[in-house]
């Protein structure tokens, strides 16, 4: 089963510094990373501050306590759209834990973040790529 | 990004960013996306897109390239000389098919898991 995804609307919340713990953990994890590779809490801190929307995956059969989240991904929506007076959602960033990685987590990504969205309507997705898939 | 090319017209693919449309698209992407501003002039192609050398770190992990469904991709940006090891990235916007642009939900149900 896919995880599912919880939108933070970094307009109008703050970092939490779970997130932040998560968003390292699951960027070394994803990629393959050693310890010396991560990204640091200051730069992710940073890196939220700059973004309109924050979205973590999380798997639905974690105990609801604290659950660590196993994906994440950052988007920017510029203020003006980009013609047919529809908006673009900017991936800035993506990542998930390898468990989920081919899960099917960026469908319900996209479903998740084109609702949530207070610029509407969503017209255009797009981001700097260095895969194809996750 | 196998995932989104099903939800509409993708640049650099479906068309370059040379035509009219993909111009008009480029610059907005210079305009109104940091990461796509602050790509050197001398680094980005405005046909096709790559970012050459933007990676300081080069390939980023250990992530997979042979997919399936990705190999016409993979085979274009070979083309046009992309190397993630040189930490190249490509800009790539999707303009959504009109049937989810509004009503995404319920639509996003009808497609095969990417």
């Amino acid at each position: 089963m896919p995880p599912t995804w919880q939108i933070h609307d970094m307009a109008r919340e703050r970092a939490q510094e779970a997130w932040i713990d998560d968003i390292g953990s699951i960027f070394l994890d994803g990629f393959g990373l050693p310890e010396e590779r991560a990204w640091s809490a200051d730069r992710i801190a940073h890196a939220l501050g700059n973004i309109s929307y924050l979205a973590l995956a999380y798997t639905t059969d974690e105990p609801s306590e604290r659950r660590a989240a196993c994906g994440y991904a950052l988007y920017t929506v510029p203020p003006v759209p980009l013609g047919n007076g529809t908006y673009l959602l900017w991936e800035d960033a993506i990542c998930l834990r390898k468990s989920v990685q081919r899960s099917g987590a960026p469908r319900e990504l996209f479903a998740a973040i084109t609702t949530r969205s207070r610029h509407q309507p969503i017209g255009w997705i797009g981001g700097g790529l260095k895969t194809l898939v996750l | 990004m196998r995932t989104y090319r099903k939800f509409g017209h993708a640049f650099p693919f479906a068309e370059n960013y040379s035509t009219p449309d993909g111009q008009a698209v480029m610059s907005f992407l210079r305009a109104q996306v940091r990461e796509v501003r602050e790509v050197p002039s001398t680094s980005l192609d405005l046909t096709c897109g790559i970012a050459r050398g933007i990676y300081r770190q080069g390939r980023l992990g250990d992530y997979p390239v042979d997919i399936e469904n990705t190999s016409d991709i993979e085979q274009q940006l070979i083309v046009w000389g992309f190397d993630r090891d040189r930490g190249d990235a490509v800009i790539v916007a999707v303009r959504l098919y009109a049937q989810f642009v509004n009503a995404p939900n319920p639509l996003m149900r009808s497609i095969e898991p990417g």
